[in-house]
């Protein structure tokens, strides 16, 4: 209707607004702290992000030394996996993508089988704790989906228990996190879907993903209520992701919160991040570093020094030897094996399989 | 006991699965009131309510997703894609998710789903409606592929799949929905899965099918058996994983195989069951194995469809060229 | 509601073009009342209606060229029945609906049956098969030498050239009548019975006249068969049993240009030397007028084979079961016979006994055939 200048009026019918939660500012002063945040939970938050910044540089170290397979470090963003550990009860169920280190932490995953893992070992998938958490999901997006049928299943049982799903800033431009919410919002699941933006989708910077100013508006399409929070506060993760637990438990249905980060490291050790980000976009995401924060303002507090950080870094680091060993001990299985989880009775068809492979290789 | 259809098999089966299960969980699209587009699940609702069976948005990518994590959980849904064209949209979940969940958590997590759909030719129906692409799952490991062939078989199998602890992918030929009768037992009682049936014995020609191309295989048979022709006609049901034993046994008896699917031939089920012959059972062979199956291109609309899926002519002339070696 | 479509006009044209309506719209028409006018190529031809009812819409207008099959006329017929809501099954094409009910056996493997086999027993490859198929070679002769049991081309080759050298008189020919009854029961027998013969000389006495050779010989079975009972029976290999007989039914290896033929003398111990002689001329008509009966050729419990009235000395006859033992003789001859310390010349009857040693031991082979030759050479 070019050059058409009739005013024709309408009216609004639905407004939203993206609301940003911050709780500890870049520089260590707080705004305001949730009542979760007593000096003996901030020391284990600031523990975890220790262990899990420790943790993962020794992933990286035993990948450079061919000890362990392509690992992708979450460098920069483990107070999100930590904040969603912290928020999560044991009985929630994990539907992370492949950077929520900090969250399985938490929730008693064994370093030997992150370590498992991704050293090429089935069995790291096999959580000793955490039984019905999801092991990590590659294929970007499709765990949002396995959240909320968990979600539906906790529902229909009525258990008053709740799901979180972790997705990147790049898979929020799949259908599968549509379907997912849309689904969400229709059943009132109880379901959490956490976006952890980064900035990146290895190479791809979020400004390429959409164009629209949040990634948590996207929730708006689904009629769930959606919000940022700073994801390098991980009180203000804590905060958020337990207060859409709760509701989710109560019934209120389904939140997606979208966590604002920077991935200070490559996309996995297999990336070099220096062939499409600028030197200065690294300099800039350490002055925003989620452990430097917290550690200044527990110091400011005088509820930490270095001699509390030196015995800290002791006890990770003594942990994360003893959890090396154990994986560099663990004997690869049979060659059976490739066979034996396949089907809960195996088919007979496959059995000359097997007995070729253990001909060749057991 | 009365006679029922196929379609009407299936319907039973998922209420008795409903009934004496209540992990059993059906969802889709227009599988409440309108009871499926097929009518498969018609008054299941209204019988155990919205909370058993459950429209679900407009997605199959979302269908199979859920469901994967619904099993995780211990339930076992149920799923309807409405039509085979359809599924692909669920292809990431059936595939990467769905068919290695118990394998890459080593037990932990397992996938007890399953998916029903309708599937193949010859319902005059519009574009991506008469998909018979059965042979895209079959490649997959951890899946099963399970295709009843009549309503005996359907009800039996689909309650044996609802009970197995692994993800099926249930494929029903909407063809024979209402084609014929039989009187099925609603008792409950399942059909072994993994297993071909033997639908008809003979001793000079193996003939092996499944789904609604079984119908024109039987009809062969029997029009074989004027002519002096004895074929023994093999259902194999579950097309993954294959029961090669006893299409093995059957060849090694009658020295001869025919394989009639209405799926493509390149690279269909067929051509893993004569390599399979060709690698465990050569030495019984009498003459070439030869395959009668739809033609490599695009499933045609209904004018020519009939033009595209096996017809007992063909499957007879397949027979004469391969008694031709002696 | 009906709609009429432009027929095809039995002319094999596409279309016509309509000329003028004869009906309108609203009007009732019966059966075969002519509805309009159209040009095709070749002439102007009046349709007439399908159907008896009310003209509802007409399709096309005079001057329009119509293809056929294209809507003509529609119709709202007198007993149209109100369509309801009818649920059709399905939401995309039309789902064939049958009320047949089909039987089905639910049978797997497992339930079933065992691999039954017949020419699989042959274990080869296509490849095999072609060549033998493309040489006329008989698998089913060819010994295979591969591993476990696999016939290979070698093997057909190797057999193929072996026949070959062979000159053939005539085609492969079917086994009828006798010759396959023989190729049948001495397969069988060449199977089952574990044979051992024993030969010996029977000097004849040169203080006797031996008038009916052949019938002194059966003379001489019948005493032979008394002294040792265990060579006139039956053994029945499956039962496992052992009959024994009082009297002796002798069998008599005839020749004949259909095959060999055994015909039974019944109670040949209770029978006149003269008897037997009738009897055995009465066989040998039988035999050579092919009017020989199959019941006269059943039941022996001995048999004896005189194939020395051709030639030959030592054989070794086959037992055929249930029988036990059978007798060859030889051609009588004249030869140089040891009498105290002189020789002499002697008439010689070679003989050959072969009995089923699975039920008759070398003792009694060798006392039975003691027994024959002492009735045979005694003075009388």
């Amino acid at each position: 209707m070019q050059g058409d200048t009739t005013n024709i009026p309408t009216q609004v019918v639905k407004q939203f607004e993206i609301t940003y939660t911050q709780c500890l500012q870049a520089d260590g002063t707080a705004l305001a702290l949730p009542h979760f945040a007593n000096p003996d939970h901030l020391k284990r938050l600031y523990s975890a992000l220790t262990h899990t910044r420790l943790f993962d540089a020794k992933a990286i170290a035993l990948q450079r030394t061919g000890k362990m397979g392509t690992y992708p470090s979450v460098l920069g963003q483990e107070a999100i996996g930590v904040g969603i550990g912290a928020a999560m009860s044991p009985a929630d169920v994990l539907c992370p993508y492949y950077r929520e280190l900090g969250a399985q932490l938490w929730r008693g995953v064994k370093m030997a089988e992150i370590l498992a893992y991704w050293g090429g070992d089935e069995r790291g998938n096999d959580f000793s704790a955490t039984r019905q958490d999801f092991p990590i999901c590659v294929p970007i997006a499709s765990q949002t989906l396995h959240a909320v049928g968990v979600a539906t299943a906790l529902q229909y049982r009525k258990i008053p228990q709740a799901v979180v799903t972790v997705i990147g800033d790049g898979g929020t431009s799949r259908g599968d996190f549509y379907e997912a919410m849309n689904l969400a919002g229709v059943w009132q699941l109880p379901v959490v879907f956490v976006i952890n933006n980064n900035g990146w989708a290895i190479s791809v910077p979020s400004a390429e993903q959409t164009h629209a100013e949040t990634f948590a508006q996207k929730s708006i399409a689904a009629g769930i209520m959606g919000e940022q929070v700073d994801g390098n506060d991980v009180i203000a993760v804590q905060y958020a992701v337990e207060r859409a637990l709760n509701k989710a438990k109560m019934g209120g249905g389904p939140s997606v919160i979208e966590a604002i980060t920077h991935r200070m490291g490559d996309h996995t050790t297999a990336d070099d991040a220096r062939r499409y980000r600028d030197e200065s976009v690294w300099k800039a995401y350490q002055a925003l570093d989620p452990i430097l924060r917290l550690k200044t303002y527990l110091v400011g507090q005088q509820l930490w020094d270095e001699v509390q950080e030196q015995s800290c870094k002791d006890k990770c680091t003594a942990e994360i030897a003893l959890a090396v060993a154990e994986y560099e001990s663990m004997q690869p299985m049979p060659v059976s094996s490739i066979f034996t989880h396949l089907y809960a009775n195996l088919p007979s068809d496959c059995q000359k399989q097997i007995d070729d492979a253990v001909k060749w290789y057991g | 006991m009365d006679e029922i259809t196929l379609i009407e098999a299936v319907n039973r089966a998922l209420a008795w699965a409903l009934n004496t299960d209540p992990d059993v969980i059906l969802i889709g699209e227009d599988i409440g009131k309108n009871g499926g587009v097929f009518r498969a699940t018609i008054g299941l609702q209204e019988r155990f309510g919205a909370g058993r069976v459950r429209d679900t948005p407009l997605s199959e990518n979302l269908i199979a997703g859920m469901s994967v994590g619904m099993a995780s959980m211990g339930l076992k849904p149920v799923a309807e894609i409405q039509f085979m064209g359809f599924m692909y949209a669920a292809f990431d979940q059936i595939i990467s998710h769905a068919s290695r969940l118990r394998h890459r958590t080593r037990g932990r997590l397992t996938c007890p789903l399953v998916i029903r759909s309708p599937y193949g030719a010859g319902i005059h129906a519009p574009e991506h409606h008469s998909e018979s692409t059965e042979a895209l799952f079959a490649h997959i490991p951890g899946l099963r592929v399970v295709i009843p062939s009549s309503p005996l078989k359907a009800y039996g199998l689909l309650l044996a799949a609802i009970q197995d602890k692994d993800p099926v992918i249930f494929l029903e030929p909407s063809r024979i929905y209402r084609l014929f009768k039989q009187v099925v037992p609603d008792n409950g009682e399942t059909l072994p899965l993994d297993t071909c049936f033997i639908s008809r014995e003979g001793k000079d020609i193996s003939l092996v099918s499944w789904g609604a191309s079984l119908r024109e295989t039987l009809e062969a048979a029997t029009q074989l058996s004027t002519q002096g022709i004895e074929a023994e006609v093999i259902d194999v049901a579950t097309i993954k994983p294959l029961d090669m034993e006893t299409i093995l046994a059957s060849v090694s008896k009658t020295g001869r195989c025919v394989i009639v699917h209405e799926a493509v031939k390149t690279l269909g089920v067929g051509a893993e069951i004569a390599a399979r012959l060709a690698e465990e059972g050569l030495m019984s062979l009498l003459a070439p194995i030869k395959r009668v199956t739809g033609y490599d291109t695009v499933v045609p609309l209904s004018r020519l469809e009939h033009c595209y899926i096996p017809s007992v002519e063909r499957i007879i002339g397949a027979v004469h060229e391969t008694m031709t070696f002696s | 509601m009906s709609i009429f479509k432009l027929p095809d006009l039995g002319e094999g044209l596409q279309d016509a073009e309509i000329v003028h309506w004869l009906v309108a719209v609203g009007d009732t028409v019966a059966l075969d009342q002519p509805l309009l006018a159209v040009e095709t190529a070749k002439a102007i031809v009046e349709v007439p209606s399908p159907f008896q009812g009310k003209i509802k819409q007409l399709h096309a207008k005079p001057g329009e060229v119509v293809n056929i099959g294209a809507a003509l006329v529609e119709f709202e017929l007198a007993e149209d029945p109100q369509e309801g809501i009818r649920d059709t099954g399905t939401v995309a094409g039309a789902v064939a609906t049958g009320n047949t009910v089909v039987d089905e056996p639910i049978i797997t493997r497992q339930v079933t049956r065992e691999v039954q086999k017949n020419h699989q027993s042959i274990k080869t490859t296509p490849a095999v098969r072609a060549l033998a198929q493309r040489l006329n070679v008989d698998l089913s002769l060819v010994t295979p030498t591969g591993p476990e049991g696999l016939l290979t081309i070698k093997d057909v080759e190797l057999f193929f050239s072996a026949s070959d050298s062979r000159p053939i008189v005539t085609d492969g020919e079917p086994l009828t009548g006798a010759r396959r009854v023989m190729a049948q029961a001495l397969s069988h027998a060449h199977a089952q019975v574990v044979p051992v013969t024993l030969s010996e000389d029977a000097i004849l006495s040169s203080n006797r006249v031996y008038k009916d050779i052949t019938v002194d010989i059966i003379l001489s079975i019948v005493n032979a068969c008394k002294a040792e009972p265990a060579l006139n029976a039956w053994y029945h290999a499956e039962a496992g049993t052992r009959q024994l007989f009082t009297e002796l039914n002798l069998g008599i290896a005839m020749d004949s240009p259909e095959g060999l033929r055994v015909p039974v003398i019944k109670k040949v111990n209770t029978l006149s030397p003269e008897e037997i002689r009738r009897e055995l001329e009465n066989y040998k008509k039988a035999v050579a007028d092919k009017t020989i009966l199959p019941a006269q050729m059943q039941g022996a419990s001995f048999v004896l084979s005189n194939f020395g009235k051709f030639t030959g000395r030592y054989a070794n006859p086959l037992v055929v079961p249930p029988s036990v033992a059978i007798l060859g003789c030889g051609q009588l001859r004249k030869m140089p016979v040891v009498k105290g310390n002189t020789i002499e010349v002697g008439t010689v009857l070679p003989l050959s006994l072969t009995i089923d040693h699975r039920v008759i031991t070398g003792g009694e082979a060798a006392r039975f055939l003691r027994s024959l030759i002492q009735t045979l050479v005694a003075d009388k």
